[in-house]
């Protein structure tokens, strides 16, 4: 008892740092059966964008050697679907809940953060920055500072909720992108989303994924994921939330210790659904057996 | 309303091999054994979590008694191979019971069609047709490429009227099941089929021409089983927009009516 594990991500304050991750846990219902949404730090909801998108015609998932490839294509049912049906679903959760965004273009993203800035269920904002800008050529929001900067800016000025701007590992530099959001205002950063992979079956010579590329995510992804989580925490001042890879109280550690204030689970809900709740168990029991407080292990790697 | 799934960790009863790929696991697993439908499915770790191989294996239900699930399937990759090493005593993880089973219509006959492996999630199937309607018909079409991969006929038979087929002639009728289904003649059938795709698509093709209902049991690589990853999209027949296009395997099925896949 008595042990502390709330932390402060911008202006948002959760009960604990563990999250789940956009993409891996549905709209929390799917996870009823299996864990107690409230419990957990937050839960970041499946993207959504303004219109309804179908996704990728099948195959849309490959196992690959410890981890997963991925093209599921955002599908989702639209920001006005997801107001009339599932905001009321995430209220009778009583969870903190991060509304995952993402677009085509930046007036996208603008029209997004307004239209769920009046809502009170949502606690806050994850900009998906990830998607191909239309408008410039395809080119993705998340490889170039300056345009991860205007997205930034333009959630920022049509949202008064904390904005998290989840990063791409698929970058020269990530340090970079989050300087640049850093600057631009955002409240913290989430990384890593998924590298970039495929997988090609060989009797047919075909990709594995309809798409033929994907986006890989599990415990393969974990030391990359360490590794840009570290290098982004010791250059910016916004917290750092810690995704990749996650499926253990060791893994938490580790992400904490690298300098995240919090991190997400993600692929490891399709294996266990209940991990998160026993991860917020687990952090719990493991402060109060070292008698240390969160604030003590974010950031103390010692080199 | 929460759905009543459950994350349990069974104790393996039996694993017995049936022929060179195929095994029959008998499972101790009352949470969900107890509530299991027809058509269902429970996904299967084959490791520690975070262990290769990863993910889950999705596999039908395919027999209960009691406390206890049977699983009949066939080693197609690591997942199944992890699994057909393992032992009596044995734990084994289970989530389930998942997805949307077979709904048994009202009829006086209830063809039940199985190709291959396919064949496992219709034994339960029958178990529950007999119970809940102990006088309506229930004939049993399997097919498979050969003899030897002829599954569970005894138990069949005891349900039964048992027709085979056989793509060699080693067992029964030489040629495609579908064939099978092609003598029937009756006016009011009420048609169930799982299998290979082709084989499916020729069931409710028949189907359709004879004016029989048909549900088919799909087959998909997914990663959660509960309607979180998106993965195991199978797109509609007919034209529908935005995320409506597709529907998913482990939520909106592995049970639909034909038409909704194949018009």
């Amino acid at each position: 008892m008595g042990v502390d594990l709330a932390v402060q991500i911008g202006g948002l304050s959760l009960k604990n740092p563990i999250m789940t991750a956009s993409g891996t846990f549905g709209y929390g219902e799917e996870f009823s059966p299996f864990v107690n949404c409230a419990d957990l730090g937050a839960i970041v909801v499946k993207g959504i964008s303004l219109l309804p998108r179908p996704g990728n015609p099948p195959p849309r998932i490959v196992e690959t050697q410890g981890g997963m490839l991925n093209a599921i294509g955002l599908q989702n049912g639209g920001v006005e679907r997801f107001i009339q049906v599932k905001i009321p679903m995430l209220r009778e959760l009583k969870a903190a809940v991060i509304v995952n965004i993402l677009g085509d273009s930046i007036d996208d993203y603008a029209a997004l953060a307004r239209r769920l800035d009046p809502l009170p269920e949502v606690h806050g904002i994850e900009v998906n920055i990830s998607c191909p800008n239309v408008k410039k050529g395809g080119v993705a929001f998340g490889t170039v500072p300056e345009m991860a900067a205007r997205v930034t800016r333009a959630v920022k000025d049509n949202t008064s909720k904390p904005v998290i701007i989840k990063l791409s590992p698929n970058v020269n530099d990530i340090t970079a992108i989050a300087l640049a959001v850093e600057e631009a205002g955002a409240d913290a950063v989430s990384l890593i989303n998924t590298l970039i992979g495929m997988a090609i079956d060989v009797q047919s010579r075909r990709p594995k994924l309809a798409n033929i590329i994907g986006g890989l995510s599990g415990p393969a992804i974990k030391p990359v994921a360490l590794r840009m989580v570290y290098q982004v925490a010791q250059v910016v001042g916004i917290p750092v939330i810690g995704i990749g890879g996650i499926n253990s109280l060791n893994d938490v550690l580790e992400f904490l210790i690298a300098g995240a204030t919090a991190v997400q689970i993600g692929t490891a809900n399709f294996i266990n659904p209940g991990l998160s709740g026993e991860l917020v168990q687990g952090l719990e029991g493991y402060l109060r057996e070292n008698d240390c407080k969160l604030a003590d292990l974010v950031g103390s790697l010692q080199t | 309303m929460v759905a009543l799934q459950y994350v349990e960790t069974g104790c393996i009863q039996q694993n017995n091999q049936l022929n060179p790929d195929s095994f029959e696991m008998q499972i101790y697993a009352p949470q969900i054994a107890q509530r299991a439908e027809p058509g269902q499915f429970v996904m299967v770790s084959c490791s520690e979590v975070g262990r290769s191989p990863l993910l889950r294996r999705p596999l039908s239900i395919h027999d209960v008694h009691g406390d206890t699930l049977t699983l009949l399937y066939r080693v197609v990759g690591e997942g199944t191979a992890v699994m057909a090493a393992m032992g009596t005593g044995d734990p084994i993880s289970l989530l389930g019971p998942l997805g949307q089973g077979f709904t048994i219509a009202e009829t006086d006959h209830h063809c039940l069609v199985g190709g291959g492996i396919g064949i496992a999630p219709l034994l339960l199937l029958a178990r529950k047709i007999a119970w809940t309607q102990p006088k309506a018909g229930i004939t049993i079409l399997a097919g498979a490429r050969n003899r030897q991969e002829l599954l569970a006929l005894e138990k069949f038979a005891a349900m039964g009227t048992l027709h085979i087929s056989t793509d060699d002639g080693s067992e029964g009728q030489h040629g495609f099941v579908t064939q099978l289904l092609g003598n029937m003649h009756d006016t009011a059938l009420a048609v169930y089929t799982c299998g290979p795709t082709p084989m499916m698509q020729g069931v409710a093709k028949l189907c359709r021409e004879h004016g029989w209902g048909c549900q088919v049991s799909l087959e998909s690589h997914m990663a959660c089983g509960i309607g979180a990853c998106l993965g195991c999209a199978v797109a509609r027949s007919g034209i529908h927009a935005g995320a409506d296009k597709y529907v998913h395997v482990c939520k909106d099925g592995p049970v639909f009516n034909a038409e909704v896949i194949w018009a």
